[in-house]
């Protein structure tokens, strides 16, 4: 054997392990994985990997449906009572190896069969016992049995005990032959005809034998019977045998099992075959087979890969969307920002002369104020003052808040109608995550800075700071407006101080607003275009800010299982495997 | 089929019927509705046949059983597997029967109440005939599970027996019998360890039978059990008998439709509570929200509400001092009114909606809009967290709408009810009262009397020859003036109070109004509420059946 393919097929394995080693954590999604893999990933574990160890000794299992009589076929092999025969169904559950000295030995050195726990059959009952852990093989000493032949009693294939079907699942894997034995009633059944069909298939030797069979005119009932089975099967030139049906004989384990056609029985086909022919048949026939079912596996697996990947990224691309909702606005005083940035701009004159305005403004306007206070108190009941930074604050907390709320529904929705296996996992993973500290947590974290109204200033005046270098001539048109604007309050305010007349100072409260109100729209719309842009980069910030926690508190926690199994999917495991079955189909 | 049964299917149909957004139970609709049409179809024909099935591996000697209970080759048999492909019915003579045209039927006298089907095989690599024996399975009442010593553990016969278990009484047949041993012990142990408990078990061996029959031997002498199997097929199958399997078998497949719906669907009941009660908070918060929101527009104008008063006593005023009130309201309401007559609608007075409701204009509620972005995005986010825990109880989250406008048309219609009903009626009620004849009439004595006395006095001065100067007539005429000054400041002035009190009663009237459940969410809580309502309904059906049982 070619032993780089045994390195190819030892990676294979040990990355098919670790795959399943992530997959075990969900049991629905290693099924769905796994599904039908155990006839191939058997042959990996019990032939493939150990066989190319090199070990010349064809292992003949006798298998077939339960009470067909296969420990009778294996005790008649052999010669005399060594498997337990019981008349009741499913009676053996553990397999029983009969070998002469040297292949005795191999096997309890546990060379033979891997994975199972050899030990030695003490008790004759021992393979009927369920109490026995599944993993049990019972090796019995034959002295009469050729260095290159070692026999197997298996459990069947058949029965409601299902731990049987696995096990005689592994022991067809670790076979070179079987010595499929049927009788009149289970030559058509499903299960044992997919059971041998299936071993044919991996390369395995079929050597098909009817028991009970029906004896008249020359066994013609079962020469057809068994030409069904093989046909059914597959192994159309496989030698037949039979046991006739006879009651008197049933405890008499020293007659041979005859050829149908009159070649030498059994036991003696089985010693004259050609062991290298057969072992080389067989491994050339496991790996085509365990190639095929392995491809069709991978094949699989990255289709269940590729859709968890869809389910992940349309969880993002909703995150994405949702936080796309959230419009901030940077709080009610937006406006006065661009005017407080050209007024920081003034000279030392104009700011003196903007000042004793603003002082007027300011030392007339609570009369002013008080006016149109009671005027508007009689338009509304809601006396409360405007919005405050706090009260911006809480207004953006309530926005995010449903946001967050809204898409944690659609999730819940979502991952609901998510087919499986990433559906579920993520459904469970929504309904059980503590949705109101997430929400919290959100929240917190888009409106991390105290006050956002403030956030945004920094921000803004930054952008105002550029666009004021940029733009030379607006900047004089606003240099222009700012200097009426500083200058209209106290213009205004003077003459009626000046002649003591009465009324001045409900005068500059009427006006100088209102002067001040003109002047300002004016500039606002001299900067219409860049309002705009200055608020943007801030809007967007803040939605990034929502995405991201979005994406870290809700979605993050909640695919956190599905990108685990993502990891092995798309990750080394699965690249592994890829790698590990190019090499072996290259090699072999 | 009793009573009971049928108000239970009926009112298991109204629970299979629901199409709502609660996907726990539309998911189980369908198995539930295909469950309901099953065991309708079965207790429609709850008449004295019993349909028996022969279900087995090939090769047991499900036909030859068959031919062996009829005494004659009914069905083929033969040594190669499978055999039989189309099942073969063995019915009483006369007897309507349903099943599939292509069943081959054949009619014996020797049965009087009981179908026998022979199926074919479960087990063989013909998939389609484990196909026809699960639908013959699906008609038959009882099963004689048929099995030999190979074939009595095997999967692919349990399998089909499996899921119908508690559905179907059934009977062990251990075919092929000899003088080996049998395994009667080891299949009903591998039974009861399965759930699974048969209702009989006998061992025969049915060529051998049949050839007795055949030879003419006479009943009942037969070796192994196939005489009590006779005995049991023929004479313990009473009508009775034949009854009581069928409601079991029904009342099992009930028991567990039910067991299965309460498993799946009632689990729910908690998340579901938790739903309401979100949606009770958000629909008690929405409403206090909107009436602080509403209610700072409806009651901004406190004059609006003397103009409606005014507007209502002026409709009724009597007497001189109402007549004159009527005049200085006429004036004093000018400005409204001129803005009312105006071509373009003067929209945004505050409380004008309730002014035009209080008043007795035609003006119908639609016109009535008190949406506004406040109340609007309130709404939103009341409705988002309820609908967090609808979505976690498993309803559907809904694409489109939010309900926002039939909450609006609601609240509308709530405050359009408390201003045109208990806040009219007591704007009417006080003018009515302010305007009433002895009100009048005592509004009316001082200056009527004054004039009056002040008349006399000229009569009579002017007949003793005395001629008042013009002093006293603007003495008199100011006096009246003061008079009727005075009467029309009070009567002002008792309006004001009326319109003022008649505003702090409606105020609370609306608070009541809106403060009453059920304002906001109703199509989520009448979701809700049906899904709960399903829950208890299946509880208590889960009760009716087992009661039934």
């Amino acid at each position: 054997m070619n032993p780089s393919v045994g390195d190819a097929l030892a990676g294979f394995e040990s990355a098919l392990n670790r795959l399943r080693r992530v997959l075990a954590q969900e049991p629905d999604l290693a099924q769905a994985v796994f599904e039908d893999t155990a006839d191939w990933s058997d042959l990996l574990t019990y032939k493939l990997v150990p066989h190319l160890a090199g070990q010349g000794c064809l292992v003949a299992a006798v298998a077939g449906g339960t009470n067909t009589g296969k420990s009778t076929v294996f005790n008649l092999l052999l010669g005399r009572s060594l498997s337990p025969v019981v008349n009741t169904a499913a009676a053996t559950c553990h397999p029983v190896l009969a070998a002469n000295g040297r292949r005795r030995t191999e096997s309890l050195e546990n060379k033979l069969v891997p994975e199972f726990r050899p030990r030695p059959l003490d008790n004759a009952t021992d393979a009927t016992n369920h109490a026995v852990p599944a993993d049990a093989l019972y090796v019995v000493f034959e002295a009469s049995l050729p260095d290159h032949l070692v026999v197997m009693d298996t459990p069947d294939v058949d029965s409601i005990d299902k731990q049987n079907w696995e096990v005689a699942d592994h022991l067809r894997a670790a076979g070179d032959l079987l010595v499929a034995v049927v009788t009149p009633e289970k030559y058509k059944d499903d299960r044992v005809v997919g059971y041998f069909r299936e071993a044919l298939a991996s390369g395995r030797m079929i050597v098909p034998v009817m028991n009970k069979a029906n004896p008249a005119e020359g066994f013609a009932a079962a020469r057809k019977q068994l030409d069904d089975f093989c046909n059914d099967v597959g192994a159309a030139d496989a030698v037949r045998f039979v046991i006739a049906h006879d009651l008197a004989l049933a405890n008499d384990f020293t007659r041979p099992i005859a050829a149908l056609d009159g070649g030498p029985d059994l036991r003696r086909y089985l010693e004259t075959l050609d062991v290298p022919a057969i072992k080389e048949r067989v491994y050339r026939g496991t790996i085509r087979h365990f190639a095929e079912r392995a491809s069709i596996f991978m094949k699989r697996a990255r289709e269940i890969g590729a859709g968890m990947r869809r389910t992940v990224d349309s969880f993002e691309n909703r995150a994405h969307s949702h936080a796309l909702r959230y419009d901030p606005a940077p709080g009610p005083e937006v406006g006065n920002l661009f005017h407080e940035f050209v007024q920081s701009r003034r000279g030392v004159v104009r700011r003196s002369i903007g000042k004793t305005s603003a002082a007027f403004v300011k030392g007339t306007s609570t009369v002013g104020r008080a006016v149109t206070g009671a005027f508007r108190r009689r338009a509304t009941l809601d006396t409360a003052p405007r919005t405050d930074a706090g009260q911006w604050q809480e207004m953006h907390r309530k926005v995010i808040e449903q946001i967050v709320r809204e898409f944690a529904a659609q999730c819940i929705d979502m991952a609901r109608n998510t087919p499986a296996p990433a559906g579920p996992i993520v459904l469970r993973a929504f309904e059980t995550i503590d949705m109101h500290a997430a929400i919290a947590e959100v929240t917190r974290e888009t409106l991390a800075s105290e006050n956002i109204s403030e956030d945004f200033r920094q921000k803004a005046m930054a952008t105002l700071e550029t666009w004021w270098q940029d733009h030379r001539g607006k900047r004089r048109i606003l240099e222009g407006l700012d200097i009426i604007l500083a200058i209209m309050p106290a213009a205004i305010a003077a003459p009626f101080i000046a002649t003591k007349g009465v009324g001045a100072a409900e005068a500059v409260a009427a006006l100088g607003p209102l002067a001040s109100q003109f002047v300002t729209r004016v500039m606002e719309y001299q900067f219409g275009d860049a309002l705009f842009d200055f608020l943007t980069p801030w809007r967007r910030e803040q939605q990034a800010l929502l995405e991201r926690a979005l994406r870290e508190r809700l979605t993050a926690p909640c695919l956190a299982k599905v990108r685990v199994l993502l990891e092995a999917f798309e990750g080394d495991p699965m690249i592994d495997l890829n790698r590990y079955l190019d090499q072996c189909l290259t090699r072999s | 089929m009793p009573d009971s049964i049928v108000t239970l299917l009926e009112r298991l149909d109204a629970v299979a019927a629901y199409a709502g957004p609660w996907t726990v139970l539309a998911n189980e609709a369908p198995l539930l509705r295909q469950r309901l049409a099953e065991l309708r179809e079965r207790e429609t024909r709850l008449d004295d046949l019993l349909v028996v099935a022969l279900v087995g591996g090939s090769g047991v000697g499900k036909s030859t059983l068959l031919n062996a209970l009829a005494g004659d080759q009914l069905a083929k048999t033969s040594e190669f597997r499978p055999c039989t492909s189309m099942p073969t019915v063995y019915h009483p003579p006369g007897a309507t029967l349903e099943f599939p045209e292509d069943w081959r039927k054949v009619a014996g006298s020797a049965l009087e109440h009981l179908v026998i089907v022979d199926t074919p095989d479960s087990d063989t690599i013909v998939k389609e005939h484990r196909a026809i024996t699960i639908e013959a399975l699906a008609r038959c009442d009882l099963i004689l599970v048929c099995a030999d010593l190979e074939k009595y553990l095997d999967e692919a016969t349990w399998s089909l027996l499996r899921p119908l278990r508690e559905e179907r009484a059934f009977v062990c047949v251990e075919t092929k019998a000899s003088e080996a041993p049998g395994v009667r012990d080891h299949w009903l142990d591998r039974l009861e360890q399965h759930g699974l408990k048969a209702g009989g078990y006998f061992r025969v061996n049915s060529r051998r039978s049949l050839d007795r029959k055949l030879a003419g031997h006479a009943a009942g002498t037969d070796e192994f059990d196939f005489a009590s199997l006779e005995h049991f097929l023929h004479r313990e199958l009473t009508a009775e008998r034949i009854r009581r399997i069928k409601r079991s078998n029904a009342a099992g497949l009930l028991s567990k439709t039910m067991a299965t719906l309460d498993e799946r669907v009632c689990a729910r009941a908690p998340q579901l509570e938790a739903a309401r009660k979100a949606l009770d908070t958000a629909d008690a918060d929405m409403a206090k929200d909107s009436f602080d929101i509403v209610g700072a527009r409806l009651f901004a104008e406190p004059h609006l509400w003397t103009y409606a008063l005014g507007r209502e006593m002026g409709l009724r005023s009597k007497g001189v001092v109402g007549t004159l009130y009527r005049l200085l309201e006429a004036g004093r309401t000018l400005p409204a009114r001129i803005s009312s007559w105006s071509p373009w609608p003067m929209r945004g007075g505050a409380g004008r909606e309730a002014a035009t409701l209080l008043g007795d204009s035609t003006l119908v509620s639609e016109d009535l809009d008190l949406s506004s972005d406040d109340l609007r995005s309130k709404y939103a986010g009341k409705r988002s967290e309820a609908m967090l825990e609808m979505a976690r109880a498993g309803f559907a989250v809904a694409a489109n709408g939010n309900g926002f406008d039939e909450f609006m048309r609601a609240l509308n219609t709530r405050i359009a009810e408390v201003l045109r009903g208990p806040a009219r009626e007591r704007i009417v009620g006080r003018a009515r009262m302010m305007t009433a004849w002895p009100v009048a009439i005592a509004a009316d004595a001082p200056p009527i009397v004054f004039a009056v006395v002040s008349g006399y006095n000229i009569l009579e001065s002017y007949f003793t020859q005395v001629i008042f100067g013009a002093g006293f007539f603007v003495h008199a005429g100011t006096v009246l003036a003061i008079i009727l000054g005075v009467e029309l400041f009070g009567m002002s002035a008792a309006a004001r109070y009326a319109a003022w009190s008649a505003r702090q009663a409606a105020v609370k009237d609306l608070r009541v109004a809106l403060g009453g459940n059920r304002l906001a969410f109703q199509s989520e809580r009448d979701d809700v509420m049906q899904a709960e309502g399903m829950i208890v309904e299946i509880r208590a059906l889960r009760k009716l059946a087992l009661a039934d049982e």
